[in-house]
């Protein structure tokens, strides 16, 4: 990954922050005119207006902090989500929320323990099926029956 | 009062009730445990179970579970970085990096340790001091509270590590995190932009499990780990040096959490937080903080536990309840047709203490159950993570759904696992968000009330001296952070080269 590529991914967090501050300070600003309306004299807006400024200020600082200190950002780990392990496993998890809607909770949990086995480093498919097939029993037994807790 | 307590142990002693008390902590310690479920779910989901006992047993068995589920939410922070709550992300910090360690088996140790102190201390606390401290709490309006606000949030600082421009950003990122959905006061929606489901906000649960379980799974997996600690297990008792160590920790978090109970809406997550805020700052070395130090486990314990103690105080001087997990044991008490209310000390001591001699002896049953199982715990971080990853995926993805019954808590976690991640990899710290999340909301609350009292003066600040106190006292905590000079230092030492 070249340097503008370690850059760009490194000021993704950076960016949701200003992203964040910005909405922030647009609803404060909207909801502070209706400050006279109410009984409090702050109102729903101010507070938030307020704190969104702050956050504003140190997303700038961040950013410029970044541009300054350039030899400090290039030295940086690369965050390459898609290649690793990580990736895949935060995929499984986002496909996972997906099917257990569609499939249900237990087609969709053996499904997932199976293959999350595999991305955590088992090597044999039969030691997936045979573990994800028990630990989804398990959760069922233990979450349904023993504590009555709603599955999804 | 102190006669009353030893009436009360009179009354709560039996061969049966201790019976109970043991199954009650062994059931609270199992479903504790399991992460995203905290105490006070835990209690809900076993509160059935003693509604076939007469009243005293039911309290006592209660009592077992309380302490068993607040010593299961403290295993999972310490064995997979799991807080089952908010008031276990302090264990968190220091508890999971003494587990990598293999040193798991002295934080659950210290962990228990602390607070079986905790718990003495506050039957002790209650007895001499109790309906006396209720009226002080009482002094506290608006204005003071958003001073102790104040105060708690100088924690930011602390809790910043190397960084303190991230550590801020992500306090105030929590802080307008928490502002998502019908503001409380008013009952406008705010930073919902159209979105039904943002309505109620985001829970504190699925954000914590997020950025901490998920995220902590998906950087095991990144670093392709065999287990959480390879090799063999260290002590499983803190001694020595250690253990003067945790015990001192655990003294000055008791005070902590025993001062701090009293007040009603004082979150016990907040006085965790502060707990280890005030263990790190008068600490030697400072900068051990979060690699696994004990005192970073003892302290917030300590305080956890003197915080439900203290709570006892209003709850049954007044009739307030200042927690969620007291609001519960006040409902549950409720159900079996128990008085409770102002004046339970004076009406009904009798039954009062026999609730707080309850409560003792479930604090006991919790070490005598749980030191012996430490070993058993400890364990459990030597599984191979290709088991225990999944298995704490899944947990977390039924832990997130079970708070509201709702897919959306469940893609919180997700998306709050992949945020944490990015924070992890990026070096930015993630208490500070969730001190945010937590504190924002109070602050503004009290803020506002505070300016509706006065008419919207803002002299209300200094004109009421316990909150001008605080803000002071706030302010020359940040000044006086260590942090602060120390980074203002490191970068002018780097602009020079």
């Amino acid at each position: 990954m070249n340097r503008k590529g370690v850059s760009g991914i490194a000021m993704t967090l950076e960016i949701i922050l200003l992203v964040m501050a910005t909405a922030g300070i647009y609803e404060g600003a909207r909801l502070s005119k209706t400050a006279l309306l109410f009984v409090d004299p702050v109102g729903p807006g101010w507070y938030l207006f307020f704190m969104s400024c702050l956050l504003f200020v140190c997303g700038i600082a961040l950013l410029l902090r970044r541009f300054i200190r350039r030899k400090a950002a290039e030295r940086e780990v690369s965050f390459s989500l898609h290649q690793g392990p990580a990736g895949r496993a935060l995929l499984l998890l986002f496909l996972y929320a997906f099917a257990i809607t569609y499939l249900g909770y237990l087609i969709a949990s053996a499904i997932f323990f199976i293959l999350v086995q595999r991305i955590f480093g088992e090597r044999s498919w039969v030691r997936c099926a045979v573990t994800g097939v028990s630990i989804t029993g398990c959760f069922y037994f233990a979450f349904s029956y023993l504590a009555s807790l709603p599955l999804p | 009062m102190e006669t009353g307590l030893l009436d009360g142990f009179v009354r709560a002693i039996s061969p049966l009730n201790l019976w109970y008390c043991f199954l009650g902590s062994l059931l609270g310690t199992f479903v504790g445990v399991l992460p995203a479920l905290g105490p006070a779910a835990t209690i809900a989901i076993l509160l059935p179970m003693t509604a076939y006992l007469d009243p005293t047993q039911s309290i006592i068995m209660l009592a077992g579970i309380f302490y068993g589920a607040m010593y299961g939410g403290s295993t999972t922070s310490i064995l997979m970085n799991i807080p089952g709550e908010a008031s276990s992300v302090p264990t968190c910090l220091d508890g999971y990096q003494m587990t990598r360690q293999g040193r798991a088996g002295e934080a659950l140790a210290i962990a228990a340790i602390g607070s079986f102190i905790a718990g003495t201390a506050g039957a002790l606390f209650l007895s001499f001091a109790g309906p006396l401290l209720a009226e002080f709490a009482l002094a506290f309006g608006s204005a003071e509270y958003f001073g102790l606000m104040f105060f708690s949030l100088t924690a930011l600082f602390s809790f910043s590590g190397s960084d303190l421009l991230k550590g801020v950003s992500a306090g105030l990122a929590g802080i307008l995190l928490a502002t998502v959905g019908i503001d409380p006061m008013s009952g406008i929606q705010r930073l919902v932009f159209g979105i039904p489901r943002l309505l109620s906000g985001l829970d504190v649960i699925p954000v914590l499990i997020g950025l901490f379980g998920v995220a902590e799974v998906l950087y095991s997996a990144e670093a392709r780990i065999g287990s959480v600690y390879e090799g063999k297990l260290g002590r499983l008792i803190p001694r020595g040096k250690e253990l003067a160590k945790g015990l001192w920790a655990s003294l000055r978090g008791t005070v902590i959490g025993l001062v701090t109970g009293l007040f009603p809406g004082l979150l016990p997550s907040v006085v965790t937080f502060i707990a280890y805020d005030v263990e790190k700052r008068i600490s030697k070395y400072p900068e051990k903080f979060g690699t696994g130090v004990i005192e970073g486990v003892a302290s917030p314990e300590a305080a956890n536990n003197g915080n439900c103690q203290a709570g006892f105080i209003p709850l049954f001087a007044l009739g307030i309840p200042t927690t969620p997990i007291a609001a519960m044991l006040l409902a549950s008490l409720m159900i079996y047709g128990l008085p409770v209310g102002p004046m339970l000390f004076t009406q009904h001591g009798d039954f009062a203490w026999t609730v707080v001699a309850s409560m003792y002896i479930g604090n006991v049953m919790l070490l005598i159950l749980n030191l012996p199982l430490v070993g058993l715990w400890a364990r459990l971080c030597l599984i191979p993570y290709r088991i225990l990853g999944p298995v704490i995926l899944g947990v977390v993805i039924v832990g997130a759904y079970s708070i509201r019954n709702s897919m959306f808590d469940v893609w919180t976690s997700i998306i709050f696992g992949l945020v944490g991640y990015a924070m992890k990899k990026r070096g930015w710290p993630i208490a500070p968000l969730i001190l945010g999340f937590i504190l924002g909301p109070l602050m503004e609350q009290h803020f506002r009330a505070s300016l509706q009292g006065s008419g919207g003066s803002m002299l209300i600040f200094v004109q009421r001296p316990i909150c001008a106190v605080f803000i002071v006292l706030g302010v020359v905590l940040i000044l006086m952070s260590r942090n602060l000079w120390s980074k203002v230092s490191t970068q002018q030492a780097g602009d020079s080269t």
